[in-house]
């Protein structure tokens, strides 16, 4: 894996630069400065517990089934869909 | 068929932290490095409910204390490393449970602190004041110990439970119940008095589902955010092993907290950005 940007500390000090190949050693000099994430080239692989959509909201909606008769908690599912739809 | 309580208060006397094998050897490796300093270790200690409330369980008992950071500081990083070495691997047939409960639990203390600042911008809470970031998320990671600890420590009644509330409209908890004999909040409880947990975390995870039942305002305040904040990360579909279904919010906590209901949609979409955005926890999968 190759850094797409530069890796830098909280207070700037950067630890590594772009394009720079990773390596075990690198990772856990940077796990040790706190670093947790970082960017790399490529494209990301698709998400294996990704579920439909049509699944998503059956589980959403699944959670919401026993206190639907609650005035509050069926505002909350409006909400919860309007909020989670668009990131299905 | 519930367990005596005996046998029950013997078995969360002798429950011992466990951790997933990943986080266990990231934080002796951090331990081990003498470069690695006290707030990486903290970053790290914090995402873990059992082994932070281990920590802080410690350090609290030496010295009143709601923080990890402090908790580390006056026991020393010695002491953290026997907490490790005692803590053991989370068997492999509960890891993919106990890793959506550490989930839930990371997710209650992240909205946790995203409501307290939410309701302290608008002045409609006074209590928890002396409450930092880092303690505000101790209530939220910390407030369901006994869920973790039907999980580990009685299988086969969890598993009486879960094929129960299937066939059941009670709430999860009452099937915990009854198939334990004491409910999760309980044994939370049971567990916080007995690791000597703060007071306000011990209330918390007794009155999280009736937090207008405890006397003191500002632990009464702790549940009510902690209450309101497990619903919203539940309603978002991070709910706890197969604890799937909610429990209707209850009115007077959002009355405690002088909250509208139609305010959680912004709040829910703040959480979901830092949730997404965030630095120190790898959801899911990251914790086995």
């Amino acid at each position: 894996m190759v850094l797409s940007r530069q890796v830098a500390t909280a207070n700037k000090m950067v630890l590594c630069s772009a394009h720079t190949v990773l390596n075990q050693d690198l990772i856990d000099r940077m796990s040790m400065r706190g670093i947790r994430r970082v960017w790399v080239d490529g494209h990301p692989v698709e998400d294996a517990t990704g579920k439909p959509f049509s699944v998503a909201l059956a589980e959403l909606r699944e959670r919401f089934a026993r206190c639907k008769d609650h005035p509050v908690m069926r505002d909350l599912l409006v909400m919860t869909e309007r909020v989670m739809i668009p990131r299905m | 068929m519930s367990l005596p309580l005996p046998t029950i208060a013997s078995r969360v006397m002798t429950f011992c932290p466990v951790s997933f094998p990943r986080t266990i050897a990231k934080l002796q490796g951090l331990l081990n490095n003498q470069n690695a300093t006290a707030s990486v270790i903290t970053q790290l200690l914090v995402t873990d409910p059992l082994l932070c409330a281990g920590v802080l369980g410690q350090a609290n008992a030496l010295k009143p204390c709601l923080s990890a950071a402090h908790a580390i500081s006056s026991l020393g990083l010695e002491a953290v490393q026997g907490i490790l070495r005692a803590t053991e691997p989370v068997p492999e047939d509960r890891r993919q449970l106990l890793s959506t409960w550490c989930d839930e639990a990371n997710a209650t203390g992240l909205m946790v602190r995203i409501l307290v600042r939410y309701l302290r911008g608008r002045r409609r809470i006074f209590a928890l004041q002396n409450l930092d970031d880092e303690s505000l998320h101790l209530l939220g990671l910390l407030h369901n110990l006994g869920h973790a600890v039907a999980i580990v420590s009685f299988p086969e009644q969890y598993r009486v439970a879960t094929a129960a509330h299937t066939l059941s409209s009670e709430p999860f908890r009452q099937q915990v119940k009854d198939a334990l004999g004491l409910a999760p909040g309980d044994l939370g409880y049971m567990l916080c008095r007995q690791w000597r947990l703060p007071e306000m975390i011990s209330l918390t995870n007794r009155f999280v589902n009736h937090p207008y039942e405890i006397e003191d305002s500002e632990a009464a305040t702790a549940a009510a955010v902690v209450h309101v904040s497990r619903t919203l990360v539940r309603a978002l579909g991070l709910v706890a092993g197969h604890d799937r279904h909610l429990d209707p919010i209850e009115d007077q906590a959002l009355g405690l907290l002088n909250l509208r209901s139609g305010e959680c949609e912004a709040l829910m979409v703040q959480f979901l950005d830092a949730w997404d955005d965030q630095e120190d926890y790898e959801p899911g999968g990251g914790a086995l």
